[in-house]
């Protein structure tokens, strides 16, 4: 496994000032099986926690290629909170690790859902669906150890989603 | 399908701030947006402080202190309707420090957590930084009330203790047919929920200080001390070598 480097960069809020203005773009919710057609290569996952907040909890974007990151971003240039996002580059096999950790994706956002898992592909573009607190949690641990074997370090957001997951009362 | 309640960036507070006849910095935050998705709604906050160096000192920093009271507390064991400080003292993503951003890269759950890093959020050589909040409730909680005091404040590190430079207020309320309304900014003369009995409550051994500590004086007043000192060493100086000639 080929471990990729560090990167935890954020995204300047900067440019967001000049994009704000543009409408939001929703991801499409089909309510087809979204399981496993975002694969390999190229994919963009980004988690957004869907609770109750003071300061905010950013979202987690991975991917295996900053490339795919950046045109992820222009690609959804409405999105404010995508600006703020935490951004981890890990390597193709950690990615893929992940993506098959993924449970079946509930299509709509009910009171339950805990987070907003967001596939994206340059080919496909953007699906999005919701896991409910227990699901979450099985993923995020799952996604921790994903990172933890290939890129050292970037597992701490997956931490505070996985408290927020793990909180009493949430399971 | 989210909803976003879309505002420009319109600032709705720009402003010099002022200590003791100098001017300390720029502060930009913008107007407050409402935010809603499908189950939850709260407020979209931005803006930073641009400090001036000189008058302020070198090595002072510009923090943000926020102070929330609402029906439903988060991360903290505060009653309701009671001002805590954000982020709760249950928030294991925030540290010791009576501060919005963290002033370490360590959190107290013993992870970095470079998105709450202070430093990360400056520019321009430290001179500037920058706030942001984005504070949601469920839909489910209605009616809900939220309201924060944002102070920005000058601190020089290693110390514990903070000079207050501009207090302000901001909010948002999800009403019971779940429409979500927001509060804009209302610029206090003097902090209200920012007490030094609430900060010694929460953070032992904090102080509120005054900001001209973290000032340096203004040339003429600089000028006017040393004429002062010159003057009563001149004196001092005569009375001494009176007392000589007499002796002599």
């Amino acid at each position: 496994m080929t471990a990729v480097a560090d990167s935890t960069t954020r995204i300047q809020c900067g440019v967001v000032a000049a994009i704000a203005v543009t409408a939001i773009l929703a991801c499409s919710e089909t309510p087809r099986d979204l399981s496993r057609r975002e694969t390999g290569a190229q994919l963009v996952v980004c988690l957004e926690y869907l609770g109750e907040t003071d300061r905010p909890i950013l979202p987690f974007v991975i991917s295996d290629s900053e490339a795919s990151v950046d045109a992820y971003i222009r690609d959804r240039a409405g999105d404010r909170s995508l600006a703020h996002a935490s951004v981890t580059l890990t390597a193709s096999d950690g990615l893929a690790c992940i993506r098959g950790s993924l449970p079946a994706l509930g299509q709509q956002q009910e009171r339950s859902s805990l987070l907003k898992v967001r596939l994206w592909t340059r080919e496909h573009g953007e699906h999005c669906g919701h896991l409910s607190a227990p699901d979450a949690a099985a993923f995020l641990r799952a996604a921790r150890r994903c990172l933890n074997e290939s890129s050292a370090g970037s597992g701490d957001v997956l931490n505070i989603l996985l408290g927020l997951a793990e909180r009493p009362g949430r399971q | 399908m989210p909803v976003w309640h879309q505002h420009a960036m319109s600032a709705a507070v720009n402003k010099n701030v002022m200590v003791a006849g100098q001017n300390v910095g720029t502060l930009t935050l913008s107007n407050p947006a409402a935010y809603s998705d499908a189950n939850r709604g709260g407020v979209t906050v931005s803006g930073n402080f641009a400090g001036n160096y000189p008058p302020l000192k070198s090595g002072v920093e510009i923090r943000w202190v926020q102070l929330i009271s609402t029906s439903h507390p988060v991360n903290t064991a505060t009653a309701a309707n009671t001002p805590y400080f954000d982020p709760g003292e249950l928030d294991t993503t925030g540290d010791n420090d009576p501060f919005y951003w963290n002033t370490g890269l360590k959190a107290n759950d013993g992870n970095n957590h470079p998105e709450f890093f202070y430093k990360n959020k400056q520019s321009n050589s430290g001179k500037t930084i920058s706030f942001f909040d984005e504070p949601k409730r469920l839909f489910a909680d209605k009616p809900v009330s939220w309201t924060a005091e944002l102070s920005a404040v000058c601190w020089m590190p290693g110390t514990t203790q903070f000079g207050i430079l501009w207090s302000g207020t901001y909010g948002f309320t999800i009403n019971n047919a779940g429409a979500v309304g927001v509060t804009g900014w209302n610029e206090l003369a003097a902090p209200a929920y920012l007490t030094q009995a609430r900060l010694t409550a929460a953070f032992s051994g904090w102080t509120i200080g005054n900001p001209e500590h973290c000032i340096t004086p203004e040339p003429a007043s600089m000028l006017l001390a040393a004429m002062g000192l010159g003057a009563v060493g001149l004196r001092r100086r005569r009375a001494v070598s009176g007392i000589g000639s007499q002796e002599g």
